[in-house]
This record gives C-alpha cells, sequence and structure tokens, in this order.
C-alpha cells in the first residue's frame, strides 16, 4: 500500500468548517464546550452559541453560588454572549441579604435583560427571587416556561406574576397563599397558550384544594401536562374538574400526595364515561398507608384502561410495599399496555424478579426501568435485564429500609457484570445515590480482533438524571 | 445495478438500494435516469468508498432521515455518544481513515455516516485540555494571551473545579 506523505494526509484541518458545529453539538458538558472554545478562534466561533444556549447552575455544583455570579457578570458585561441563552437554570442563588458579599444586584438584573432570547427560566431556591428579577425577566418577550419558587412574602410582588402571559409551562416550587391567591387571574391571563401546569406543595401544605383548582379549571382549557405533588386537601373532585374542562386532552398526569379522600373509582368512572385521557401517555401516582392497595390498583387499572399508556411512575409515600400485593397489578398494566410501555418506574416498593422479567419480556419498547430490589436479587437481575432489547437506562433502589446511615454503593465489579447483560443500547446505569453513563469502548484483542465492551462513566447532560425528578414528595 | 468509478479509477459495482443511501447519487441517478453510464466520484478514493460501501450495505433498508424529521433542539442536546455496536466497530479506524469517511459522507451526503463520524471525532475531544486539544489535531492556537484571558474569565462560570 502506498504512504502517502504527511502533508497530503487527510487531518482534522482539512475538514470543512461547516462540520465544526455539528461535532461540537455532540458536547453536551459546559466544562468540554468551555475547553474547545479556548483551542482556537474557529472553535470559539461555533462553541460558544452551545455553551451559551443552556446555562445551569445547581445547588450540587461545587462552588455554585460563585458559579452563577460569574455568569451574571459575563451575561451583564458581554450582551454578544447573553444573546445566545435561550434557558437558564438557576437552583442555587446567594439569598438577598448576602448578595453584596457576591456581586451587586444590579450586575443580575443587567445580565437578564441582556439575555434577550430567553426562552426558559429556572429559578428555584427559596428566598433568591425578587421583584426586580421578575421584572428583568419579563424584558425577554420569548420567555415560555417559568419555574420558580412561589414563596413571595419578603421576596416579590406577586402581582407581578400577572406580567408573564404566553407562558406554555408555569411550574411553582412550594406556592404560599399570596401566590395561589393570583393564580385564578393569571391563568385567565396565560391559560389560552398554557400547556403545562406543575404545583409542587410540602405534603403538611393545604393550601391547593378542589375549589383552588375548580377556579382554575375554566382557563386550562389547552393544557396537555398536569402534575400535582403534596396537595393532601386535592380531591377526585378538583381533578375531575380541570379533566372535564380541557379541550386538548391531557398527555400528562401527576397526583402525588393527594388527599385520603380521593376516589379512585369515582375519577376513573368519570373519566371513562367522558372518554377523558384517551390521549394520556405519562401518568405518575402515589400509594399511601391508608389505601386498600388491591382495589386501589384496580381502580388505576380501570382509569388507564382506555389511554394510550408509553410511562408509567409510581411511588409510596409512607408504608413500605412488599413484592407479591403488587404482582398483580404490574401483570394487568403490561397485558394493557406493555407494547407501548416506554418507561416503568417504581419507587420506595418491592417489585419482584418475576415481575422484572415480565415486564422485561413484555414490553418490546421499554427504553428506561427504574426499580427497587432487595440487594441480594442483584446477581440474579442481569438475566431478566438482558430481555429488554430497547432498554437505554436501568436505575436500581435497595428497599429505604436496607438502607442505613450509609447509602449502599455497588462494586465496579458487579455493575460491570448487569451492564454486560443488557443490550447495547444501554446508555445510563443507576444505583441508589448514583448515576453513571454508559459507554462502550473498543478493545484490540492479542490476535487483532476488535471486541466492545459496556463502560461506566461519569455523567455528563446538564440535565437533571429522570430517576432523581420523579420522587417529590 | 450502479457503476461506480473512484479518484484512484477504481470501479465498484454496486446495487441501487445500497448506494441510495447517498442522497448525492440517489440524486444523481434520478437526474440521468435508465443508464449503464458509471458515475465518477472524483473526491472519494477506492479505500474510503470501500468503507462507505460497508456502512451503506450493513445500513441498507434502514429508514432515510427525510428533511421534515429533524429533531428539535432539546432532543439534539439529550443525544450524547450513542453510536451503536457495530457502527463503533466500524468508525474505529486511524484518524486519517476517520476524517476521510467523513469528507466522503459530506460530499455523497449521508447523514447517518456524518454523524456517526462527527460523534466520535467529539468523544475524542472530551475531557482533554485545549491544549491537549491542539495537540492532537494540529491546530494552531490563534489567541492572543489576552484574548485567551478574555474567554477564560467569561467562560470561567462552566469550568469543573
Amino acid at each position: 500500500m502506498q504512504t502517502l506523505p504527511s502533508s497530503q494526509m487527510v487531518q482534522f484541518l482539512d475538514l470543512p468548517i461547516e462540520l465544526l458545529p455539528l461535532i461540537l453539538s455532540n458536547l453536551p458538558k459546559p466544562h468540554h464546550l468551555a475547553s474547545a472554545c479556548l483551542v482556537n478562534k474557529a472553535f470559539h466561533i461555533f462553541a460558544v452559541p452551545n455553551l451559551y444556549e443552556r446555562a445551569s447552575i445547581y445547588a450540587w455544583h461545587r462552588d455554585g453560588k460563585r458559579k452563577v455570579i460569574q455568569l451574571f457578570n459575563t451575561l451583564a458585561e458581554c450582551p454578544h454572549l447573553a444573546k445566545y441563552v435561550r434557558r437558564l437554570d438557576i437552583r442555587d442563588f446567594p439569598k438577598a441579604f448576602t448578595l453584596t458579599g457576591f456581586g451587586s444586584l444590579d450586575m443580575v438584573l443587567t445580565g437578564l435583560r441582556n439575555c434577550v432570547n430567553l426562552r426558559a427560566c429556572t429559578w428555584t431556591r427559596d428566598g433568591s427571587l425578587n421583584s426586580g428579577i421578575l421584572t428583568a425577566l419579563q424584558a425577554s418577550g420569548m420567555l415560555r416556561e417559568l419555574e420558580i419558587n412561589g414563596r413571595s412574602e419578603d421576596n416579590y410582588d406577586p402581582d407581578l406574576l400577572h406580567g408573564f402571559t404566553h407562558l406554555t409551562r408555569i411550574s411553582i416550587i412550594m406556592p404560599s397563599g399570596p401566590v395561589v391567591d393570583r393564580l385564578r387571574i393569571w391563568m385567565a391571563l396565560t391559560g389560552n397558550t398554557l400547556q403545562n401546569l406543575t404545583l409542587i406543595c410540602k405534603v403538611t401544605s393545604s393550601i391547593i384544594t378542589d375549589s383552588v383548582l375548580e377556579g382554575l379549571a375554566p382557563h386550562l382549557v389547552k393544557l396537555r401536562y398536569l402534575y400535582l405533588t403534596g396537595c393532601p386537601r386535592v380531591s377526585h373532585r378538583g381533578v375531575w374538574a380541570i379533566i372535564s374542562h380541557n379541550h386538548a386532552g391531557l398527555i400528562g398526569l401527576g397526583l402525588e400526595g393527594m388527599s385520603p379522600r380521593f376516589d379512585m373509582r369515582k375519577l376513573a368512572s368519570q373519566c371513562i364515561a367522558a372518554g377523558a385521557l384517551s390521549q394520556l401517555k405519562f401518568i405518575t401516582l402515589t400509594v399511601h398507608p391508608q389505601l386498600h392497595l388491591n382495589a386501589w390498583m384496580n381502580d388505576v387499572s380501570f382509569l388507564l384502561s382506555k389511554s394510550p399508556l408509553e410511562n408509567f411512575h409510581i411511588y409510596s409515600t409512607g408504608a413500605f410495599y412488599e413484592a407479591p400485593s403488587t404482582d398483580h397489578f404490574w401483570s394487568q398494566l403490561v397485558a394493557t399496555h406493555g407494547n407501548r410501555l416506554i418507561r416503568f418506574s417504581v419507587h420506595r416498593m418491592l417489585i419482584s424478579l418475576r415481575a422484572i422479567d415480565e415486564i422485561c419480556k413484555r414490553c418490546p419498547a421499554l427504553q428506561q426501568l427504574y426499580i427497587v430490589i432487595e440487594p441480594d436479587s442483584l446477581i440474579s437481575l442481569g438475566k431478566s435485564l438482558s430481555k429488554a432489547r430497547s432498554l437505554r437506562e436501568i436505575h436500581i433502589n435497595y428497599p429505604l429500609e436496607a438502607q442505613t446511615d450509609v447509602i449502599p454503593v455497588i462494586s465496579t465489579l458487579d455493575a460491570t457484570s448487569i451492564i454486560r447483560n443488557c443490550n447495547s443500547t444501554l446508555t445510563q446505569f443507576g444505583f441508589n445515590a448514583r448515576v453513571w453513563q454508559v459507554s462502550r469502548v473498543v478493545e484490540k484483542d492479542p490476535n487483532g480482533s476488535i471486541r466492545i465492551n459496556p463502560k461506566l462513566y461519569p455523567y455528563e447532560s446538564p440535565d437533571i438524571p429522570e430517576p432523581f425528578l420523579v420522587v417529590r414528595t | 445495478m450502479v457503476l461506480l468509478v473512484t479518484s484512484d479509477n477504481e470501479q465498484f459495482t454496486t446495487e441501487k438500494d445500497i448506494v441510495e443511501r447517498s442522497v448525492l447519487i440517489k440524486n444523481m441517478l434520478e437526474d440521468v435516469g435508465e443508464s449503464d453510464q458509471p458515475i465518477p466520484l472524483p473526491n472519494v478514493s477506492s479505500s474510503v468508498l470501500k468503507k462507505v460501501l460497508e456502512y451503506c450495505e450493513h445500513h441498507r433498508g434502514e429508514p432515510l432521515p427525510t428533511a421534515d424529521s429533524e429533531q428539535s433542539q432539546d432532543e439534539t442536546r439529550k443525544r450524547t455518544t450513542d453510536i451503536s455496536e457495530w457502527d463503533q466497530k466500524f468508525i474505529t479506524v486511524d484518524q486519517e481513515m476517520l476524517f476521510e469517511i467523513i469528507l466522503a459522507a459530506n460530499y455523497l451526503d449521508i447523514k447517518s455516516l456524518l454523524d456517526v463520524g462527527c460523534k466520535t471525532v467529539a468523544n475524542m475531544i472530551k475531557g482533554k485540555t485545549p491544549e491537549e486539544i491542539r495537540k492532537l489535531f494540529n491546530i494552531v492556537n490563534d489567541f492572543t494571551p489576552e484574548e485567551e484571558a478574555q474567554i477564560k474569565k467569561e467562560n470561567e462560570w462552566a469550568e469543573d473545579r
């Protein structure tokens, strides 16, 4: 074979420049993009839009508070970078009274106003949101998604919320009385575009009631996703009010920590009779200790019987349920929805190996499986997982009572043995409080043949791993 | 059957449905109509075309991406390094061949192959310092020290430290 002189060898620099954005779009981690920015001017030009498109600061980031101030410094001083920001996730932020030590509020407000293309903003830390920030956010006419802390007292003027119109998604964490009082008018103003409403309250909260939901219902006709968490004064009555007014047809419904008086049979009968939930693909439910579990599970099966369900998630808010009491329910779900199910997720409820095996075998589209198993079942799990041909994510939890103060960790050997059993579609592996990315490495045998082995790598995506998003009460 | 002629004048005979994974060739065939004329590929050498045809043959029959099936921006950001096992083995080649395959996929307009190539280059970049990336790809640092310091300062919030 003729060897070309090195000057004729094709190099990276021979690739057309228009391929560089395509290459860089495959770097999800901000740190990797920040490194790419420093390679040379061409890399900088194409990496910067990706780096700034989504700026996220999470509470678990090392030095989150310092980073958030660095971020706002840059956004304030460099409008040409701020204009790329479409999504801002601020989950850590110094509280107002400590702000002076870090920078000025003016700098934060200038930074926000420079984000002229901002589409989605998350600002969830209690005590960190103020009227100035809300007003600055309204400056971006592009804002469509808002996730905020809902405790307005001592923080912001709740009337300002009425200024956020044309939103498609609203998520409010721990709303307080004054914010709930404004919801009705706010929904009347933005309900015409609103597709996703999430209200997350403390389990002890009594602030969201059936009457509140009945008041909102006439304005939520376009809603596609409704998630209610920690609303012990909401029963089937409030939920039915929203479903019965809704024209668009719900695609996702989350009912977590509802009233002990919630009559699932009643809601199911109403929905089935009205042909509602005929588009429902996502459901999240919780079980609580007062439930008659068998009857409730039958009611849930009935509720979902006419829905094209793809994502099923359930968890216990109190008592821990042993496997045999739930086996029949999983079986019923798989029989009705198995062909479509993409996610099957169970938390704080033990699930038997027999049920897992059935799910893996009978759900050909299954991509995400989150389960709770006893430690001694771990070794046998791989065999069942190998039957899930499309599996992309597996998350394994041990039962809570099996956990002492120290959260159990998994040995690399055990983890590797499990992922080797899984199909090569697997990209994510989680165990209790940790999540890894699964990538395949190419290894050459001494005889020259190539083998591909799955390996665990640190998690890279800026998104919070799904298994951690699903338990909220 | 379709006859292809490479830059080094080698001829390849292949089936239409294999070679039509290349949008360029598909369009050429549609323009020319039924013909025994060979299709010249002056930008692709025989060693690279052999690899490209191996790829097209393996993925034969799979649905081709259409213009309106573009992923949404969120989905684009979600996909990470998910290259299938076969593709990963296929793309385990030396750097020069990797870039040759990318160039050919770009020229022949084979989107899925171009994706696999670009993801592979992205994986090579991941976790490396700017200097290591420059060294890996023979790239010259064209920043002044002041520019470099300014960019470092602007992007400090994104650094893992």
